[in-house]
């Protein structure tokens, strides 16, 4: 019986140490700023987390080469979600209770992501993330939680028709797309908007499994329906495949593709068919440009990496790096009585910041902290990813929610 | 031109056809010579391109130094496979090796995604630039050339297994292992030999859908439609397990263009289902005749 009640007593203790603990404004010292970050670093994803993390090394690394924020180093303790929620609400606690972070910094995708949520806006974490896109991540708005690199997939419906419409001038469009949760909502939200914005309902849509790796019964039933362009969604592997087999099949059109196929593979893989493909990109250089923002960037990467693994750094390392960079002035913005309140008062007075033309400028307000709403489109010219000179002008419709 | 669609498709749907033969023929043969269901095929399917992807991008070879290479180290790393993994597991459970073959082929996949990551490479086809056109129809040169490399590789290995020594003695052993070891045939070889041959024809697939789908870690996949390849042909006969290969590869493409891209799948397994409760021991098998 004593025992029992000892053990109660003893658990009720640790219990209360750590609420407590998550309460308080851990992870501030004299000399450092404690971040907690997480992602996937193996299992199918770990490209995402893997870019994620090394990019965001880079940027502490300057930061601290610097001389800090107001003479505190960042530190960073990284854990791994292997792409699962539970994992990462488990690595996210961990970082909170046992490592005792100041705030938490996310390079995971939609799914690990939604689950910290509600755990990091109750123990009132700042939650910055960098890559997740899924509208479940930003919505309902919550203090805690900022986003960064990647924009709201419903907008990636919104830039894509008013380019095809507006800049390509297309009124006859088939959309070949992935039957998958990530390609099916890009080209629902985009047939949604060419229709509602622009009148120009897609004339063709078929679609394609996840893996497939013959796309010509498609490709066929496209050619008959004679588009003037051709959208496909889904996975650089897959558009590889669909822009050699267009070719090869006699399609003569131009083809325009999600975000996750600007990518070199396609033009490593699919050689001269690739040429006049366009896609959209989250920043506004490619890797292999000459602007010497991105000639740094690379020199910083290879520098601290100097094996680097094929295809990296990644669109990933981007993000991460700019959205470290990000951080970093919020705290600065902050002040040397840095407090989670005071960092978030800070982000939100952000606008149009970046470090340099690496990353699109973000911008955060008191009612919103969907930081980007900006792609820049690519072609292919010359066996290189090239940017077009184009930049949206309507409206987007994604922060009339957040207003009201 | 009339019928221009459905010839393209039928092509098409022939050459995935003959990669999925090239999968199940390795299978076949490994669990005709030795017993054993190799999970792994798929992966060396994957291996075997990326061999070829170190041969033909970092050492920079001809397409025909790189296919024998590719074919031979693969072949010797079946041989190793065998006797350093599966040989000393003989004695246990039909279900322990199974599971063995699996994590095989789990470490293969993963310690190619460990050092490629998820970037999709590919190696040159050797007819890379040329177009076959007749009329309306336009047709890539190296769909025929899988084409034909798995119907003359189904020849050959027809008559290898009928006429040379080798072939022979792996025949010998698929039947009864303490008779063809009484006649004087070394069954550790001959199962080393097996082996390699299946691992070979894996590369093989690997090495001629390279060019036509890129080379990434997932490739392994295709296993799935070897298995259903094999179990069309009977899982018995080498000519079963090819007109299985391209039965399904054609059913799926034109299941795709007729009824829908993402039914593909579900109009090529709903007709294979057919085709089972039709004949149950596939299109070239044969009920095993059992005394007792």
């Amino acid at each position: 019986m004593f025992r029992s009640r000892l053990l109660a007593a003893i658990l009720a203790m640790a219990l209360a140490q750590v609420s407590f603990e998550a309460g308080a404004q851990g992870g501030v010292t004299a000399d450092g700023v404690l971040i907690g970050a997480y992602g996937p670093i193996t299992g199918p994803a770990a490209y995402v987390g893997l870019g994620g993390r090394d990019g965001m090394e880079i940027a502490i690394n300057e930061i601290n080469e610097a001389g800090g924020i107001h003479g505190r180093k960042l530190k960073v303790v990284f854990e791994d979600d292997g792409f699962s929620p539970t994992k990462a609400l488990a690595a996210v606690k961990k970082l909170v209770e046992q490592d005792k972070v100041f705030m938490i910094f996310g390079v995971s995708a939609s799914n690990p992501t939604v689950g910290t949520l509600e755990y990091l806006r109750e123990a009132k974490v700042p939650n910055y993330v960098s890559i997740a896109s899924a509208p479940q991540v930003t919505r309902p708005f919550n203090r805690y939680f900022f986003r960064g690199g990647t924009t709201e997939a419903a907008r990636y419906g919104e830039l894509y028709a008013e380019f095809l419409t507006q800049f390509l001038l297309a009124k006859r469009i088939a959309i070949l797309s992935g039957s998958d949760e990530f390609p099916k909502n890009e080209g629902d939200a985009t047939e949604r908007l060419l229709q509602k914005w622009y009148g120009a309902k897609p004339i063709l849509r078929v679609e394609f499994k996840v893996g497939d790796k013959d796309f010509t019964p498609q490709l066929l039933k496209i050619k008959e329906a004679n588009p003037e362009i051709i959208m496909t969604l889904g996975l650089v592997t897959e558009a590889s495949i669909i822009v050699r087999q267009a070719r090869e099949l006699g399609l003569r059109q131009p083809i325009f593709g999600s975000g996750a196929m600007v990518d070199n593979a396609l033009i490593a893989n699919a050689g001269y068919a690739a040429e006049g493909f366009m896609g959209g990109w989250l920043t506004p250089l490619f890797l292999d440009s000459e602007h010497p923002d991105m000639v740094k960037f690379r020199q910083a990467w290879s520098k601290r990496f100097p094996d680097a693994p094929k295809g990296r750094p990644n669109v990933f390392d981007l993000l991460g790096y700019g959205d470290m960079h990000v951080v970093a002035e919020g705290l600065r913005r902050a002040g040397p009585d840095l407090t989670r309140e005071k960092l978030i008062d800070a982000l939100e007075t952000l606008e149009d910041y970046r470090v340099s033309e690496v990353a699109t400028p973000r911008t955060f307000t008191k009612w919103h902290h969907i930081g980007n709403l900006r792609m820049q489109m690519m072609v292919v010219l010359n066996q290189h990813w090239v940017p077009l000179r184009w930049d949206p002008k309507r409206q987007s419709e994604i922060l009339d929610d957040y207003k009201k | 031109m009339a019928y221009a669609v459905e010839i393209q498709l039928l092509i098409a749907g022939l050459s995935n056809g003959s990669i999925y033969a090239l999968v199940a023929l390795g299978l076949v043969l490994a669990f005709k010579g030795t017993g054993i269901l190799n999970f792994a095929q798929g992966e060396l399917v994957a291996l075997g391109a990326y061999i070829a992807l170190f041969f033909a991008v970092v050492m920079k070879l001809p397409y025909w130094q790189v296919v024998l290479l590719t074919l031979a180290t693969a072949a010797l790393f079946g041989a190793a496979l065998e006797r350093g993994l599966i040989r000393p597991l003989m004695r246990a459970p039909a279900f322990t090796i199974v599971v063995a073959t699996l994590a095989i082929g789990l470490m293969i996949k993963n310690v190619l995604r460990l050092s490629w990551q998820e970037s999709v490479s590919t190696i040159p086809s050797p007819f890379a630039g040329v177009l076959i056109r007749l009329g309306e129809i336009n047709i890539n040169p190296q769909y025929l050339w899988v084409i034909g490399c798995t119907v003359v590789i189904m020849g050959l290995l027809v008559l290898f297994f009928r006429k040379s020594l080798i072939g022979k003695a792996m025949r010998a052993v698929a039947q009864n292992q303490e008779a063809a070891r009484l006649m004087g045939i070394r069954v550790s070889r001959v199962f080393s030999g097996t082996f390699a041959l299946s691992s070979a024809l894996a590369a093989l697939a690997g090495i001629l859908v390279a060019p036509l789908i890129g080379i990434h870690a997932e490739m392994g996949a295709v296993i799935l439609k070897g298995f259903v390849a094999a179990i069309l042909g009977g899982f018995n006969s080498l000519a079963g397990c090819v007109v299985g290969g391209l039965l399904l590869g054609v059913l799926e493409t034109l299941g795709g263009a007729y009824i829908g891209g993402t039914f593909k799948d579900t109009a090529a397994f709903g007709l294979l289902m057919l085709i089972l409760l039709l004949r149950p021991h596939g299109l070239f098998g044969r009920a095993e005749a059992r005394r007792v």
